[in-house]
């Protein structure tokens, strides 16, 4: 029998099993209410297309062949034989294109709101940093389909590889003999950028948990439902992609012809097509040094001091807009030019 | 004797028998490419004595029939293998098949382009050069794309798990 001044009282539990098994509690620390809109949530959204793009990338790993004489027929054997190839690849593809269109997005809202004022620097610079590391999984997984559009990519790591010398050695042909230069891009678009993204993931995230979501209002709310609303949309994301994936699939080019470049890159990156136009290959180290030097110097271009700084680095941020759109133009609408000595 | 003890016998004298019929063959050639057109000198050993075995190349996206090919006494044979002038240049396996089927022993090999023939009339290799380049092509190859049933079940589960729950979740913050 009990007595009345019991010690240990057992209380009522009030987490599910799982939320105690989790520590989910961990996740309703408060955050503005402002950030439940859907612009806070384009760099959440930006991990659910990468989410999405491991497991499509890993799958496709599985019959994938790296080295040059077996590369295009692998990718076709990827669309034609190996199950829900095709889709998977599309969906690759597609989860590509919302990547570079979230980031673009989060990053254009960032900088417009000038949430890399202090405290805030190390969290944008870690942004930058990912977006230099998303740029590469772009131009590396490019030249992994190896067709003549493929075959030109590789081409362009070699030509920028012999223009930047020592520090761009280990993209020729001559960084070791062991090995071609295909297999090299293939391990780097496979585990080393990998690497480099959930590590700077890690740093982001930590970084935002730690200083907070910079978001308008007084009212607060917790971060639970900023997550639980973040993951709906993030999933609607992929029905969409699931869709297009199937009405839109990606195709291949032929095998490669060395010795001509006849083709245009991806769109996202039509703008340095554009400017090798204008530059010939140094454009291509040229442009996106300027653009990512420039990201990177914005913290401290801007300190947050005067409004007077903080305008000029804006629009300084808009010409460079302007400038990126009208090379990008060019490239895609002016006629096909080589740049690269192949 | 049990049924259990009668069971692990039968799959013991199953799988000597499958070891019995199968035994490891091996596949041996002094060049690991070769161009299409071309022979290959190709050596078979341990092989089951004076039963006919049918050599393939296997590729990732076709498959070519080469030739029968019966084994001496010793298991062991060594002949010169043609490889069709129409295969595609790529990573192939020559695959040596027993009469049920089964893959008795493989080889990988690189296949190569034929080279150009030569022009005794002392034309300008520059031109063939040329003529090799101008069959870059910038556009996309025609590919036949078919999808199983359980393709587009998988691709309507992804796509209304995905929408559904994502609809389910946005509702419910």
């Amino acid at each position: 029998m009990r007595s009345g001044a019991d010690a240990h009282t057992v209380e009522e539990p009030s987490e599910s099993w799982i939320e105690q098994r989790l520590g989910l509690k961990g996740f309703d620390y408060r955050i503005p209410e402002g950030a439940m809109k859907p612009g806070y949530m384009l760099g959440g959204l930006t991990a659910f297309f990468i989410t999405l793009l491991f497991l499509t990338g890993l799958y496709m790993a599985q019959f994938y062949n790296p080295s040059p004489t077996g590369a295009h027929d692998s990718v076709l054997y990827i669309i034609t034989r190996a199950p829900m190839g095709d889709w998977i690849r599309s969906l690759h593809s597609w989860a590509a294109t919302g990547v570079v269109i979230t980031i673009t997005l989060h990053l254009g809202r960032v900088f417009w709101r000038r949430s890399y004022l202090s405290p805030r620097e190390g969290t944008w610079w870690a942004g930058v940093a990912m977006s230099g590391v998303l740029f590469l999984f772009l131009v590396t997984g490019a030249a992994l389909r190896y067709d003549q559009e493929g075959f030109e990519a590789l081409a362009h790591f070699v030509s920028g590889g012999n223009l930047t010398g020592i520090f761009g050695r280990f993209f020729t042909e001559d960084f070791t003999l062991s090995v071609p230069l295909l297999p090299r891009i293939f391990s780097i678009h496979t585990s080393l950028l990998p690497l480099a993204i959930v590590g700077l993931m890690g740093v982001h995230f930590w970084l935002i948990r730690q200083l907070g979501i910079d978001a308008p209002g007084d009212k607060r709310t917790t971060f639970r439902r900023h997550g639980i609303r973040l993951t709906g949309i993030g999933l609607l994301t992929w029905a969409l992609v699931g869709i297009l994936a199937v009405f839109f699939p990606e195709g291949l080019g032929y095998p490669a012809v060395a010795g001509v470049e006849i083709t245009k890159p991806e769109w996202p990156v039509l703008w340095i097509y554009g400017l090798e136009n204008l530059l010939g290959a140094w454009g291509m180290i040229i442009g996106p040094s300027i653009v990512f030097g420039f990201l990177a110097a914005v913290p401290v271009l801007d300190r947050g001091t005067s409004e007077d700084s903080g305008r000029w680095v804006r629009w300084t941020g808009i010409a460079f807009g302007l400038i990126i759109t009208g090379l990008w133009l060019y490239g895609r609408f002016g006629e096909a030019q080589q740049h690269i000595g192949m | 004797m049990t049924n259990t003890k009668k069971a692990l016998l039968t799959g013991v004298a199953a799988l000597a028998l499958a070891a019995a019929v199968h035994p490891t063959a091996v596949l041996k050639s002094a060049s690991s490419s070769a161009e299409a057109g071309a022979e290959i000198k190709l050596l078979g050993e341990e092989f089951v004595p004076d039963e006919a075995t049918m050599l393939v190349l296997r590729g990732p996206l076709a498959e070519y029939e080469l030739r029968d090919v019966t084994p001496d006494a010793d298991g062991k044979f060594q002949i010169d293998l043609a490889i069709p002038g129409n295969v595609r240049p790529g990573q192939y396996r020559v695959v040596a098949l027993a009469a049920d089927g089964d893959v008795s022993a493989s080889l990988d090999i690189t296949i190569m382009a034929a080279s150009p023939a030569s022009h005794e009339d002392g034309e300008d290799e520059g031109h063939d050069e040329m003529a090799d380049m101008s069959g870059a092509r910038s556009d996309e190859m025609p590919i036949e794309r078919s999808r199983s049933g359980m393709g587009w079940g998988i691709i309507g589960l992804f796509v209304g798990l995905a929408g559904g729950g994502g609809a389910t979740l946005i509702a419910r913050s």
